[in-house]
């Protein structure tokens, strides 16, 4: 790779107009597109249906050949043989041979990038692991369900430990597990310097994990930006707290009333489907009920993770943990009896930051945990001059301990 | 870079396995090659029932191969297109190059094996034949099968007939009758044409009126065929043997001598005693039985030939004649009177054979001495008409031939061409399948196949269409013309891989001749096809517009 300020991605007035086949106009897909698109990022593209998100993806990966513009992948021609050995990619849909097994899938794409007989195995194994495909792995890919499909899609994109991953509607077809193990896999990657460009309809997910995004439509750019810089409200506060009793909100409307601030919205937070669902999962293959179907993902594949992470994946989250806990109990003051107790088996391994906090919680998910699964994490951190007024949070802080110290 | 190649192959072979295709194939192919044997009888002689065997074996191999190569090599591709697989394959450090010679190599691998497989199994069929004593009910039916079929013979065909001066002689004839303009004008009218096509449509006309002439012939008289280029291989085995029965009426005699001796002689080939040459009429353990001419059983060296009388036996090496006398009148039938001088034409020895029946409309082989060839390779052939009819014996259909090698060698050249040919169809396939989607890519393959089997055919329909151009519709012929120019360069003659025709004569498939095919037929044309695939492959779009 070449200086990591140095863009992955950079097309320039990249168009795409399709035509019949009498060479007629027929409609012009993607209309000068100038992106750049940097390492490190978790970069979304986004649009409706039709919108050139796909087509851009294609040209990108020289599946597709540009009707006018440029475009420099790696800094080469999206088609140089020396590019693609740095690309992983994961299709909208399994475009897997049917007939070939999970394992014989892996061999054979390992063997297009040239790898050892060994590592070839070893990663194979270590994929095959993490998107929890190892009990099926001698089933043909055609037996496999959707999402099952696009674990090993998502297997064989990683194989290369690429560079540039471009996945497309990576989610589409995966249970809320793979969904989630996908967004912590992100998160890792951009973590490790990887690029990742992800085109999708579910926003929630570009929310998730996207630290930049770009909005397609009819083709053409129609915004770009941080997802912070998208997204953020300056004008309002949010404030998370314990549970407060009628009197104590009285107290606090009254506090923002004499600075001139309205309470816009009172509410208790609700715990999200996608926590509860995993916990059922995650509670079920505690107790080894029988599944034909994938069972939760393993840990990031060893050759995936940052040097330093590389470890056993058991005792790696089980460590993880338990210094989780310990931290928990002395600067949360949670719960002891939360943490699994001490000799009982790690449950199906968990390590994204998400689980771990709700374990630590004691398996309900607090906003806190919901937040931390955002990723890259840094990337998430609110620029300097987002910071909320804290004029008023100090206030209510300082009337309140004058409260305690009176009662 | 062939790294990249041959995981492609590998991964081809592997799907071809799979697919139910190459095994409903495989089964078919199977149960015809097992079946073939006890369907075909040919004509009733053991040589005939292995030649129709051997013919229908590989033809019936060669076509379901040649129909397994072209739908798996057209579908691998244009279903990877149609089913988006080459986003995951093209999007890896591959070049498209590459997966295109993959798939190519990968089906090349796959007909290597079913032909490999099936190869074996008309070997070992062939072989059960060869050894039913059951269908060998006469000797020459066991020295036919062995000698003609089970074999490598060396093709010489005759000097070609000098017309020449027979056509001159011909047409001063006309000249001088006066009939050649008025030839020339009928041919002009009858043809609507110029004078000059008018004058070499008739010089062509009487060509063909004096070769068919000097390739026939009347009773009583000679036809004659020079022969040159013959180098037979193997020298005389010489060794002491007993007479056992002299019956100087009927010129027969009996000898027993060396069973390793006796395994050589061919029935109603040369075997010489006390010098003088006699035919072999009866083969047995250690024993055989030569006719002579009554004139050479009162020669000095046969006279004193008495039952117990130690002879000497000499065996030598054996050219083969292979004829068909054809009656020009058709009401004849059966067979006809003939005989033969084979001559050496530098020593003037001469292989006499006498009056005998010859078979009509039918391929029959003489066998005489390479003694008959001189040391340069001449050699002389002389056929006497004892019929009352008149006869004619084509020079196409008259040949010597000798023993040059192994059957197995043979065998071996004819199953390599019958592999190039599906080589050159591979590429033809995956050529189609990067061009075209697969039911289109099939026909076209299908229609090229078609054109490429039948070229020689084609041509000379075209031609002779051309030698008629007042006919309407003219114009078809020229267009036609053209395209068949077009397609000898593009195509090659398939044809020429399916050596059926050499393996079921026992004719050697030369060296010269294999790499002749392989370079017209896999190195020229399957490498250019390669080529365009790739090149195709290379600047097709692989993915859709999907907006």
């Amino acid at each position: 790779m070449g200086e990591p300020s140095e863009a992955v991605v950079v097309t320039g007035g990249l168009t795409k107009v399709f035509r019949d086949f009498w060479l007629r106009e027929k409609v012009t897909a993607v209309a000068d597109l100038d992106l750049e698109i940097y390492p490190k990022e978790v970069f979304g593209l986004l649009g409706p249906n039709g919108s050139g998100k796909s087509t851009t993806l294609k040209m990108i990966l020289g599946l597709l050949f540009p009707t006018r513009g440029r475009i420099a992948v790696l800094g080469r021609r999206p088609t140089d043989v020396a590019t693609k050995a740095r690309i992983g990619f994961l299709p909208e849909e399994s475009y897997l041979y049917p007939f070939l097994d999970a394992r014989e899938t892996l061999d054979f794409f390992g063997r297009l990038f040239h790898q050892p007989r060994a590592q070839r195995r070893r990663r194979l194994e270590m994929l095959l692991d993490m998107v929890g495909l190892s009990s099926v792995a001698h089933r043909r890919i055609g037996e496999y369900s959707k999402g099952m499909q696009r674990r090993i899609g998502l297997a064989q994109a990683l194989i290369n430990d690429p560079d540039l991953l471009i996945v497309d509607e990576p989610t589409s077809g995966m249970d809320p597990i793979g969904t989630k193990q996908f967004k912590d896999l992100m998160g890792t990657l951009a973590a490790r310097g990887k690029t990742v460009i992800l085109s999708s309809h579910l926003l929630g997910d570009v929310e998730d994990v996207c630290n930049r995004v770009c909005v397609l439509y009819g083709g053409r750019k129609q915004a770009v930006g941080s997802v912070d810089e998208l997204l953020s409200q300056d004008s309002l506060t949010q404030l998370t707290t314990d549970r407060l009793d009628e009197e104590t909100l009285a107290k606090v409307g009254a506090v923002l009333a004499s600075s001139g601030r309205l309470v816009r919205e009172v509410s208790a937070p609700r715990e999200k489907l996608e926590s509860l669902f995993l916990r059922i999962v995650h509670d079920a293959q505690r107790k080894r009920l029988v599944t034909g179907g994938a069972v939760a993902g393993g840990p990031v594949a060893e050759f995936l993770q940052a040097p330093g992470e590389a470890r056993p994946p058991e005792h790696a989250g089980r460590e993880v943990i338990e210094q989780l806990v310990a931290a928990a109990g002395e600067e949360k003051q949670a719960p002891a009896e939360a943490a699994p107790p001490a000799g009982e088996p790690a449950e199906a391994p968990k390590p994204a930051a998400e689980v771990i906090e709700h374990l630590v919680a004691g398996g309900r998910e607090t906003p806190d945990a919901a937040e931390s699964s955002r990723a890259p994490r840094e990337a998430k951190a609110p620029p300097a001059s987002r910071k909320a007024d804290r004029s008023v949070i100090d206030g209510l802080i300082a009337e309140s301990d004058a409260g305690e110290d009176r009662g | 870079m062939m790294g990249g190649v041959w995981t492609v192959a590998r991964q081809t072979f592997s799907q071809c396995l799979r697919t139910r295709v190459a095994a409903v194939f495989t089964v078919l192919l199977a149960a015809s090659l097992v079946a073939l044997p006890a369907l075909m009888e040919g004509d009733g002689t053991l040589a005939g029932r292995v030649r129709t065997f051997l013919d229908y074996a590989f033809s019936v191999t060669s076509v379901l191969l040649s129909l397994v190569v072209i739908l798996l090599s057209v579908g691998l591709v244009s279903r990877d297109v149609r089913d988006k697989h080459v986003f995951l394959v093209c999007v890896k450090p591959l070049g498209r190059w590459q997966y295109v010679l993959g798939r190519w190599l990968g089906v090349v691998l796959l007909s290597a094996v079913l032909l490999g497989g099936a190869s074996a199994g008309i070997y070992v069929l062939a072989q059960y034949l060869r050894g039913r004593s059951d269908l060998a009910i006469r000797p020459e039916d066991r020295r036919a099968v062995e000698s003609e079929v089970f074999t490598t013979r060396r093709q010489i065909a005759p000097k070609p007939v000098d017309v020449d001066e027979a056509l001159a002689a011909r047409i001063r004839q006309k000249k001088a009758g006066g009939t050649w303009d008025e030839t020339v004008e009928a041919y002009k009218s009858n043809f609507q044409t110029s004078q000059t096509r008018a004058v070499e449509r008739l010089i062509k006309d009487l060509r063909s009126s004096v070769v068919a002439s000097a390739q026939s012939v009347g009773p009583g008289r000679p036809l004659q065929w020079d022969f040159t280029n013959i180098h037979v291989v193997g020298r005389p085995v010489q060794r002491a043997g007993v007479a056992r029965s002299v019956l100087r009426q009927t010129g027969l005699m009996t000898v027993q001598t060396d069973p390793d001796l006796v395994s050589r002689l061919v029935i109603f080939g040369p075997v010489w005693v006390k010098g003088v040459v006699g035919r072999v009429v009866g083969i047995g353990q250690g024993v055989f039985r030569a006719s002579f001419h009554l004139e050479d059983m009162r020669s000095e060296q046969l006279s004193r030939v008495v039952p117990g009388s130690p002879v000497e036996v000499v065996v030598e090496p054996t050219i083969q004649i292979s004829y068909k006398v054809s009656a020009a009148d058709r009401k004849v039938a059966g067979a006809l009177q003939a005989a033969w001088k084979i001559e050496n034409p530098t020593t003037g020895f001469v292989y006499d054979v006498p009056p005998q029946e010859v078979p009509l409309r039918r391929q029959a082989t003489l066998i005489a001495p390479a003694r008959a060839v001189d040391a340069r390779g001449n050699l002389r052939v002389r056929y006497f008409n004892y019929s009352r009819a008149s006869v004619t014996v084509l020079h196409d259909d008259l040949a010597v031939l000798y023993e040059v090698g192994w059957f197995e060698t043979n065998f071996a050249k004819t199953v390599v061409l019958t592999f190039m040919g599906l080589m050159f169809l591979a590429a033809l396939g995956v050529f189609a399948g990067c061009a075209l989607s697969f039911p289109v890519g099939c026909l076209v393959c299908f229609v090229m196949l078609w054109i490429s089997t039948t070229l020689r055919f084609l041509t000379e329909a075209i031609s002779s269409g051309l030698d008629y151009p007042g006919q309407d519709m003219v114009f078809l012929f020229y267009l036609g013309d053209f395209l068949l120019k077009l397609m000898r360069i593009l195509l090659p003659d398939l044809v020429s891989t399916l050596a059926t025709d050499f393996i079921v004569r026992g004719v050697e498939i030369t060296w010269a001749y294999l790499g002749r095919t392989a370079a017209l037929t896999v190195a020229l044309r399957a490498v250019i096809l390669l080529a365009l695939a790739c090149w195709v492959f290379r600047r097709r779009e692989l993915a859709r517009v999907q907006v």
